[in-house]
């Protein structure tokens, strides 16, 4: 127990330290590593506390996926950040403050993994009980994501489409745009 | 025999943070974040040896594979300036 406590410490240590450099990080390729660094030690952390899905997520998503969008946007940016001039002093004290409460608030959680708590007492009991008579399939998280949970689901699956539909419309009309002024420009050479 | 193996990884992961923060070249820095991606792959082991659970093994497997992947990525868009195909 107490090896696990160091451990995650460890963890969050270097976390906090790859945060602080990429606050002080001025090119963007520099920027995009730390983000990726920071990745693949939040999924370690993630496997730590056992949650296994998560960390997979994280390390496909955050470690490989993003860096990836992120260097192919970087490649149409200028090379170098220019220094921010505006005062900073504000969204630290707002950051600091959320923080504390948020710290704060924790105080009140129950402990991790107590049996009693009020997530494990509300409505779990009757998803473990009813799956099998409720929706009929032996798998109670198949039931629990594609039933109990079927709104939210739902939601995911509007707010993916939605997406998705707007990066086609974009990259769509920046095609057409393009064709238009590559035709103007061949409209001018014919009539030069 | 778990806590050397666990110090060598945890001493290894801060020479390598060094490296990423300090890093002379872009290049320093993307081998430093590789080889972080390594580590995290040994602690990933490591924990599924702790926790008795060898299926962390396969875990540890996909995550070498994502890592190899953006590391290729990266020295790709170096070497070329972009990620569009070779066109000839």
């Amino acid at each position: 127990m107490i090896s696990e406590l160091i451990i995650n410490a460890f963890l969050v240590s270097i976390m906090l330290a790859i945060a602080i450099a990429l606050l002080k990080a001025r090119t963007v390729i520099y920027t995009v590593l730390l983000t990726s660094a920071y990745s693949l030690v939040a999924a370690l952390m993630f496997i730590t506390l056992d949650a296994v899905d998560v960390a997979f997520t994280e390390a496909s998503v955050g470690a490989g996926i993003s860096t990836i969008l992120f260097l192919a946007a970087m490649a149409f940016l200028p090379k170098k950040e220019e220094k921010n001039v505006t005062n900073q002093a504000f969204p630290a004290l707002l950051c600091l403050t959320l923080g504390g409460v948020l710290i704060w608030c924790s105080f009140d959680l129950p402990e991790i993994g107590l049996a009693t708590s009020p997530i494990h007492q509300h409505i779990v009991p009757e998803y473990i009980l009813g799956s099998r008579d409720d929706i009929g399939i032996p798998n109670i998280v198949t039931s629990v994501l594609a039933s109990y949970r079927g709104y939210d689901t739902f939601g995911e699956t509007i707010v993916v489409f939605t997406a998705g539909i707007a990066v086609l419309a974009i990259l769509k009309n920046n095609k057409t745009s393009l064709k238009k002024i590559k035709s103007q420009k061949k409209v001018a050479e014919n009539g030069q | 025999m778990f806590l050397a193996a666990l110090t060598a990884c945890a001493i290894s992961a801060l020479l390598v943070l060094a490296r990423i923060v300090l890093g002379k070249t872009t290049f320093d820095r993307v081998l430093a974040v590789n080889s972080l991606g390594t580590i995290i792959v040994i602690g990933i082991a490591l924990h599924g040896f702790y926790a008795n659970r060898p299926e962390f093994l396969d875990i540890a497997i996909v995550y070498a594979l994502i890592n190899f992947i953006g590391t290729v990525a990266i020295l790709k868009l170096f070497s070329t300036g972009s990620f569009k195909g070779n066109k000839k």
